[in-house]
């Protein structure tokens, strides 16, 4: 393939790339919150999607806290191998578990879980052009 | 500074954005089936949440099969410009509208859900930012110069 991209468009991946980044933490924040303010909910979920049960609120809310630290490294772009691998797992395994809602017992908010997995998938694959806003890349400098 | 002209991440910025391009057309495929197949249900989420009220079954079957020609021409990267520019202001429309369900409903059975609709936001920004390198399986135009 020998396709040139024009140069002005090098500030307008980064910026995407750190738009898809930002929205893809807004979701992780608001579930590791729900850790927070609504463990109880968090233990029906995962019994019910992961078949997960036995969760107690201390465990909850000690996920809450590895998860919130996790996210913001997350958001940083720190480790961006690892973290945004993670999350692509983690949102990947979510996304299929609730296989039911897509199919079977059909509800359509479930739906924008692909969109998302897609901009999960785009940011691990395009992880060394995300440099806007990242501890990272500060780092290095 | 990285070089984005190497034709690997050319290559991998291709395949991402087609990818953005079907995750979103997976949901809009699925509001558009909706409404074909089940009227009765978008037309109370019209008078709910965009206090469009009085919708027939047959009113809204004809928005349905115009939402499905327009979806097809989205997915097949057609008339990029008007038909990502649409689904960016379409789903930010979709995205505002139920706001209660990210304040003051917050907490409710899936009000979590529809945080997604911020990072498919996110990726109806990126294809219309970056529409000129979305050629991947597309009918429109190649790479701008």
């Amino acid at each position: 393939m020998n396709a040139t991209i024009n140069p002005d468009y090098q500030k307008r991946i980064e910026t995407c790339l750190f738009l898809l980044r930002l929205g893809v933490f807004i979701v992780m924040f608001v579930w590791t919150m729900g850790k927070f303010f609504d463990p109880a909910h968090v233990i029906r979920y995962f019994n019910r999607f992961f078949l997960i049960g036995g969760l107690v609120k201390p465990l909850v809310y000690a996920l809450g806290v590895i998860e919130m630290l996790f996210i913001l490294a997350f958001l940083g772009g720190l480790w961006k191998r690892y973290t945004y691998g993670i999350v692509l797992f983690l949102h990947s395994v979510s996304t299929f578990m609730t296989w039911k809602k897509y199919t079977i017992d059909i509800h359509l908010l479930f739906f924008t879980a692909w969109p998302m997995l897609a901009a999960c998938i785009v940011l691990y694959l395009l992880r060394d052009l995300d440099i806007k806003f990242t501890a990272g890349d500060c780092f290095k400098k | 500074m990285i070089n984005i002209n190497e034709s690997t991440q050319l290559a991998r910025l291709e395949l991402s954005l087609f990818l953005l391009r079907v995750g979103i057309f997976i949901v809009l495929l699925a509001w558009t089936l909706d409404k074909l197949l089940n009227p009765a249900h978008a037309i109370s989420i019209y008078e709910e949440f965009y206090f469009i009220r009085g919708l027939g079954n047959t009113a809204m079957m004809s928005i349905g099969v115009i939402e499905l020609i327009f979806i097809l021409a989205f997915v097949a990267g057609l008339w990029k410009r008007y038909t990502y520019g649409i689904v960016i202001l379409v789903h930010t429309i979709s995205a505002i509208a139920p706001w209660e369900k990210y304040t003051v409903e917050l907490g409710a059975t899936y009000s979590m859900l529809y945080f997604a609709d911020w990072p498919m936001l996110a990726a109806a920004i990126t294809l219309y930012v970056l529409r000129d390198l979305d050629v991947k399986y597309t009918f429109g135009r190649g790479h701008a110069e």
